[in-house]
């Protein structure tokens, strides 16, 4: 029974032009946004090599120089697209990729593409995360709507019940027949997908198992969106009802759902605007230590405090530069200070997270979207990651610079220059994209939803009996 | 017979509950947007008066000092921080440069969320490259808001294609097209002014919920108010002619709605996409890594100079 039943939903979506088309055009789209994003990734991943070792060498060529004047003209560090960028674009397009690290000053990641961009841009791109997350449940529904409300209207629904068909094949039978083609179309993406990417040279960031939980979230998402059509479609009289309802569902569910959730999560937790937030930084900033400014009281204060401690009564006789040492020590206050901020920030976005996941139960396009950027590694935790990664290297930077200062120079000799091979001996900057097993427990609760979305309207599906 | 017509389609359109149904989806749909809209901009006034305010502070207590520099007393500020140095005025205590939103600003939402809406420049440090962003979650921006635009663009055109894809083919399915048939008019006009008398009534409807809307955000009866209905009205003319097309091209009522579904996947979901790509493509902005290059370069090159 099952088997004959895909057999005959398959024959009839053959024959049927409108699905035809619908499914070459899905093809097309796949194919060229996967081209174009293929172009997008090499050719950003070039910049990105291009820029890393441009910035490299113009920091160890700086020559003679101040180590302070060094930190203040500080380094850039550069983020790299993670390969499986090439499925789902993410938050990247909407985060700047270049850091600026500098003396006393932690920076936001700088330029993001959007703010290039116009309008126009934000109207949704062509990329694959589009495709698979917009347009293939959309293929769903035009799949299925009318897969029982046609055996209704063309009175063959009598003819199958005299003949004693069990309810749970039938359904079971034309789920597979709905399921098969996504399922193709979406496997040949994946396939294609890993093929291109295994074959960029010396790449070690990539591995087949992102890939293929990837795949098998947006496989969930797929079989959400079959029990629901199925659902509805077993539930409703007429076919022009099922469809107008199914919409309904995917336009609540991936078009306004988002966006009303996004106004809900910033009403509810409100990011400070850039400015209040540097000048808060900035206000508690000076009442600390000043690493520039010697007549500040916490400087007075470590300065009697260092003097004791060597047992000297005068910094001329410290065996270290205090000038460089109060830099250093400055520039751990104000790292304090960078951390209290952004871990307040930081938890001001966690807040928004839950309530973008609490939203997740009136769609199930959030939980998958969330999901599918957190394997891609292009999700706002990736970022926050790659942005902490840059800040500890500014710290180390700042101490090796301070470190060098302190130690070859005496106090007040502001004019010593280190020599020009000290900026080769500067760490360089390695950063590693976030763990598969510490992504998904990130996304403990996308995932939770996304089970919950599964198991729940398959029940709905099979626990009814068809409506006659 | 235009008069029956009309008192038949509104006495239908009534019965089925259909014009309710769409006055209550638009109202509910424009006051929310347009209250989300009312909020950003509420928030937007009072962050920048805000930065007014302490500005204002700030410069209070910075006469306060200059008062004293003035009497000859002693200030517990280092030297290049006094304010009776003109660069210290303009390091230390910087003016708000804000751009005010528009009274209409709450219509959509644009690009505006992506850029900050005050900054405070300086005299010295990286302004040329300032940093003009926003300090958002980019989930938001990836998301987008539910401004009033994005009701217009996307979700009105569905509510034409749900009040208008089947006005023939049901018709035809009821077997009513038989008696309208021997009917002095013709096929072509009759669905031409039931089509008009559908525009007319969503018109009527867009009209009374926008004047809720622009009454939420306390603008009523400007230009504004007055290009914004005739930019609605066009947009809603351009998919009634659709509909109409569609319509007298295509036979069943399924497929009427299928076809008019997937025009408007094409008009509002693919060919602004398939635009921006192609922008991408063919006028790409050069890579800012290369801007910061040439920037770094020339400030090594200035660091030398100098010293």
């Amino acid at each position: 029974m099952i088997k004959k039943t895909i057999i005959k939903e398959t024959k009839e979506l053959f024959r049927d032009g409108r699905i035809k088309i619908s499914g070459i055009i899905v093809l097309l789209l796949l194919g060229v946004s996967v081209w174009i994003s293929n172009n997008q990734y090499k050719r950003s991943n070039e910049e990105f090599k291009e820029a890393k070792i441009e910035e490299r060498s113009v920091w160890e060529n700086q020559g003679e120089k101040n180590p302070h004047s060094a930190a203040h003209y500080g380094t850039y560090v550069f983020k790299a697209k993670h390969p499986l960028s090439l499925l789902d674009q993410g938050v990247d397009k909407y985060t700047g990729t270049s850091i600026f690290l500098e003396a006393h000053k932690r920076n936001e990641a700088q330029y993001s593409d959007v703010a290039d961009q116009t309008g126009l841009a934000r109207f949704g791109e062509l990329s694959p995360d589009f495709i698979l997350l917009f347009i293939i449940p959309l293929l769903i529904i035009l799949i299925g709507y009318n897969s029982f409300t046609k055996e209704r209207e063309m009175g063959t629904m009598d003819l199958l019940k005299s003949q004693g068909v069990t309810f749970w094949k039938m359904i079971l039978g034309k789920w597979i027949a709905i399921f098969l083609p996504v399922l193709l179309i979406t496997t040949i993406l994946f396939v294609i997908a890993g093929t291109l990417l295994s074959t960029i040279e010396g790449y070690t960031m990539f591995n087949w198992s992102s890939l293929g939980l990837l795949l098998l979230v947006y496989l969930f998402y797929y079989a959400v969106f079959t029990n629901i059509v199925l659902f509805v479609s077993q539930r409703v009289k007429k076919s022009g009802i099922s469809l107008v309802v199914l919409l309904g569902i995917w336009i609540i569910s991936c078009l306004a759902a988002p966006k009303a959730a996004s106004d809900f999560a910033e009403l509810k937790h409100p990011y400070p605007t850039r400015q209040e937030f540097s000048s808060a930084i900035l206000k508690a900033k000076k009442e600390g230590l000043d690493g520039h400014n010697p007549w500040n009281k916490e400087a007075k204060r470590l300065e009697k405090e260092v003097l004791s401690q060597y047992g000297v009564d005068s910094l001329h006789q410290l065996p270290f530069n205090f000038d460089a040492y109060r830099m250093q020590k400055g520039e751990e206050y104000g790292t304090t200070v960078y951390q209290k901020y952004y871990t307040s920030l930081k938890s001001q976005f966690e807040k928004q997270a839950d309530t973008y996941s609490t939203i997740a139960i009136i769609s199930p396009f959030l939980p998958t979207r969330f999901l599918s950027m957190g394997i891609a590694r292009t999700d706002y935790h990736s970022h926050w990651d790659f942005a902490d990664a840059a800040e500890n290297h500014r710290i180390d930077f700042q101490k090796f610079l301070n470190n060098n200062f302190a130690k070859n120079s005496k106090y007040g000799e502001w004019n010593y220059l280190a020599n020009a091979d000290t900026w080769k001996n500067l760490p360089k900057f390695h950063y590693q994209p976030l763990k598969l097993v510490s992504v998904l427990k990130q996304q403990k609760l996308s995932i939770i939803a996304l089970l919950v979305w599964v198991v729940l309207t398959t029940i709905l599906l099979f626990i009814f009996k068809p409506k006659n | 017979m235009l008069y029956y017509n009309f008192k038949y389609e509104l006495k239908i359109l009534l019965r089925s509950r259909w014009i309710q149904l769409i006055s209550i989806l638009l109202l509910v749909l424009f006051t929310f947007a347009s209250f989300n809209g009312k909020q950003r901009i509420e928030k937007k006034k009072a962050d920048i008066s805000k930065a007014q305010e302490t500005v204002q502070a700030s410069d209070k207590k910075m006469v306060a000092i200059l008062d004293s520099i003035e009497q000859g007393m002693d200030v517990s500020i280092s030297r290049w921080k006094r304010p009776s140095r003109p660069i210290a005025i303009g390091n230390y205590h910087p003016r708000v440069a804000a751009m005010e939103p528009n009274n209409v600003g709450f219509l959509a939402v644009g690009q505006s969320d992506v850029f900050t809406h005050y900054v405070m420049p300086t005299v010295s440090g990286d302004d040329l490259a300032l940093n003009y962003t926003e300090l958002t979650s980019p989930i938001q921006l990836l998301f987008g808001s539910f401004d009033l635009m994005f009701v217009i663009v996307y979700l009105l055109p569905l509510l034409i294609i749900a009040f208008s894809y089947n006005v023939l083919s049901e018709e035809k399915e009821r077997g009513s097209l038989r008696l309208l048939a021997s009917q002095p008019i013709s096929i072509h006009k009759w669905v031409l002014q039931k089509l008009a008398l559908r525009l007319f009534w969503m018109s009527l409807i867009i009209t009374v919920v926008s004047v809720i809307a622009f009454g939420i955000n306390d603008v009523v009866f400007s230009i504004s108010f007055l290009s914004f209905l005739g930019l609605v009205f066009c947009y809603m003319l351009f998919w009634f002619c659709l509909a109409f097309a569609i319509n007298m091209s295509v036979g069943k009522s399924a497929r009427n709605a299928l076809s008019l579904l997937g025009l408007w996947i094409v008009f509002v979901l693919l060919l602004p996409s398939v635009i921006s790509q192609l922008g991408d493509v063919f006028f790409r902005i050069p890579p800012r890594t290369e801007m910061i290059h040439e920037m770094r370069e020339l400030k090594a090159e200035a660091i030398k100079k100098t010293g």
